[in-house]
């Protein structure tokens, strides 16, 4: 029923401008309109990132964010009343404070990776205290499949240009959810970055013609959003960023 | 081609679509009287898509039959279309010999478009600000809540909602897929070869079972449609639930006998067993059993017992948000009977009801 060229791409060049300013550094989205019954968010364009009463997030290991957006929209399919997915975004600030002791510079590209890198093995190394718990309670042994799929060192991040930006990106998820779903991260200064984590929900085999193709469209969607995310540095934030992560 | 698939009989219960379906141009266009909360329920005609949906009924008077319809194999007059989240069944065919031929509307269904993914447990929770979802390990829960979601175009929707639901940052789902979701129906029986209901209904008997064993209660978060696939389940579930605790948000069907079933197996029924939030379904759902839902809250627990004063409460105010409402629904529904009436015109009626 749709190859790729055959579902509908919000209109980016009609959405709505965020922009924030971020310690010097503009961020700049053409956000599609939500539609979903999810909640949205946007957060206040001249939101203080150092004030530390705004962030949300539990103690170690998880991270404390400020949420600045969080939308979704649909994509249909040409000539169809089917919508073939949901694209579910969330862009936030992080910092964290328990990391403090080593000393990281976000500014320099092997210091980030190893910050990025360092959280995901907090994150999402160990089988939590309820996973443990449903073993026992199920009478299931252990297995490596129980465990999250997420980059575990530096080469398993990839190193992207877009719109003259450096972001790292990689991929989170669990085995038993099929593919993993992308995140990246860009820093703002030495100490603050942000992150964009992307869901796609919907995208059902049984509505496309070509299902092999559904991860290739993704991809493409994915390429095509990024495309309308911009982010200007100061000079002297842009130096030290061009300086340290060299592709 | 007079036909009895509609006697004549049947014929009065339907009603012209709108003044536009009446025959002056092109096939007339009749629709059952009664399919007016399932069409409320399922179409905004405030929307974008419920102006679509309301246009292609229209545009029947040229097109049923043709093109876009699925005709059914054992029954040549019968047709069936998808229009955005709608099923419309519909009938080509002439009353008597002195009508002429028309297109009646029999049923309209959910036809809501999913990810296809499987009925059963996910782990919900966050990472930072990122969505963390996967599988169960089994069947047996270590939290204290899992929600069983209402119509949701995918899993990642549903955990979105279930973590607001349970303004918890982590939680089980019994995920509630679209294709479940369309098969049970809310309006009429389920289809007999409801396969995929069937399957999830019993997966969530299984979870029911295995869970009243617990050391501590588990909270079950019934949502909207939700409510259907309970209702299945608790057909198969043997012995009592008495060690689980159930509330439902914005229920849609028959939410007092759902409510009445759950009491005959010794369920814990939340203070806040039942509540609304507006959503349309949920609220042409209530209206429908308005009455008999408050006195069964009500017969729950006898006054004294300490949850008895805050359903009483309420309730109480249920039924008052929700007179005006009901009254509305009670006129549209009657007008019916007056003849001239067309569905457009019963749908003005209830204009700014949900």
């Amino acid at each position: 029923m749709a190859k790729l060229s055959q579902i509908l791409s919000p209109e980016y060049q009609h959405a709505p401008l965020v922009v924030y300013s971020l310690d010097g550094v503009e961020l700049l989205i053409s956000l599609p309109q939500h539609q979903s019954t999810t909640d949205s968010v946007l957060a206040p364009s001249d939101i203080d990132i150092f004030n530390q009463s705004v962030y949300q997030g539990g103690p170690p290991p998880n991270e404390r964010y400020i949420l600045l957006i969080k939308n979704a929209w649909s994509y249909r399919f040409e000539n169809s009343s089917i919508d073939a997915g949901t694209l579910f975004l969330t862009v936030a600030i992080v910092h964290s404070l328990d990391e403090r002791e080593k000393n990281y510079n976000f500014l320099d590209g092997e210091s980030c990776a190893e910050w990025i890198i360092d959280r995901m093995v907090k994150s999402y190394s160990p089988l939590d205290a309820e996973s443990i718990e449903e073993l026992k309670l199920n009478d299931l042994p252990f297995s490596e499949t129980h465990l999250w799929i997420y980059p575990k060192k530096a080469s398993d991040l990839e190193k992207i240009m877009k719109n003259g930006m450096h972001w790292y990106r990689g991929k989170t998820g669990h085995p038993s959810m099929g593919e993993p779903q992308p995140f990246f991260r860009i820093p703002i200064n030495s100490r603050f970055a942000l992150e964009m984590n992307i869901h796609f929900g919907g995208f059902n085999p049984e509505y496309f013609e070509f299902p092999e193709t559904i991860e290739t469209t993704k991809e493409f969607l994915l390429q095509e959003f990024l495309e309308h995310v911009r982010i200007t540095y100061p000079p002297e934030i842009l130096a030290q960023v061009t300086n340290t992560n060299t592709l | 081609m007079s036909t009895t698939l509609v006697t004549t009989k049947d014929a009065k219960k339907f009603v012209f679509f709108s003044p536009l379906t009446k025959g002056n141009c092109g096939r007339p266009i009749k629709i059952k009287a009664s399919l007016l909360p399932q069409f409320i329920s399922l179409v905004d005609p405030k929307s974008h898509d419920g102006q679509t949906i309301i246009r292609h009924i229209q545009g029947l008077r040229a097109t049923a039959g043709q093109g876009g319809s699925y005709q059914n194999m054992n029954n040549a007059f019968e047709h069936m279309e998808r229009v955005k989240h709608v099923q419309i069944c519909y009938k080509i065919l002439q009353v008597d010999a002195n009508s002429p031929v028309g297109v009646y509307i029999t049923d309209l269904r959910s036809a809501y478009a999913g990810d296809g993914k499987k009925a059963g447990l996910y782990s919900v929770g966050k990472v930072g600000s990122n969505l963390t979802i996967k599988d169960t390990l089994g069947l047996a829960i270590s939290g204290a809540n899992i929600v069983i979601n209402g119509s949701c175009s995918s899993n990642e929707h549903a955990s979105e909602n279930a973590l607001k639901l349970t303004s918890t940052s982590s939680t089980v789902l019994f995920y509630n897929p679209s294709h479940v979701v369309n098969e049970l129906g809310f309006w009429s029986n389920p289809t007999k070869h409801a396969n995929n209901a069937q399957l999830a209904a019993s997966t969530l008997a299984e979870v029911l079972m295995k869970n009243q064993n617990r050391t501590s209660s588990l909270n079950w978060h019934i949502e909207g449609e939700g409510a259907a696939l309970l209702v299945q389940a608790l057909s198969k579930v043997t012995g009592e639930l008495s060690n689980q605790k159930f509330r439902f948000i914005d229920p849609v069907g028959d939410t007092t006998t759902t409510i009445n079933l759950l009491k005959g197996k010794k369920a814990q029924l939340a203070s806040d067993v039942v509540s609304y939030s507006g959503k349309r379904a949920a609220a042409i759902s209530l209206l429908g059993q308005r009455n008999k839902l408050a006195n069964t809250i009500k017969s729950l627990v006898s006054p004294g017992h300490p949850v008895h004063q805050e359903r009483e409460k309420n309730v109480n105010k249920l039924m008052s948000d929700t007179s005006v409402n009901a009254a509305k629904f009670s006129g549209a529904m009657n007008m019916a009977n007056g003849g001239q009436t067309t569905f457009t015109d019963m749908l003005k009626q209830l204009q700014g009801l949900v």
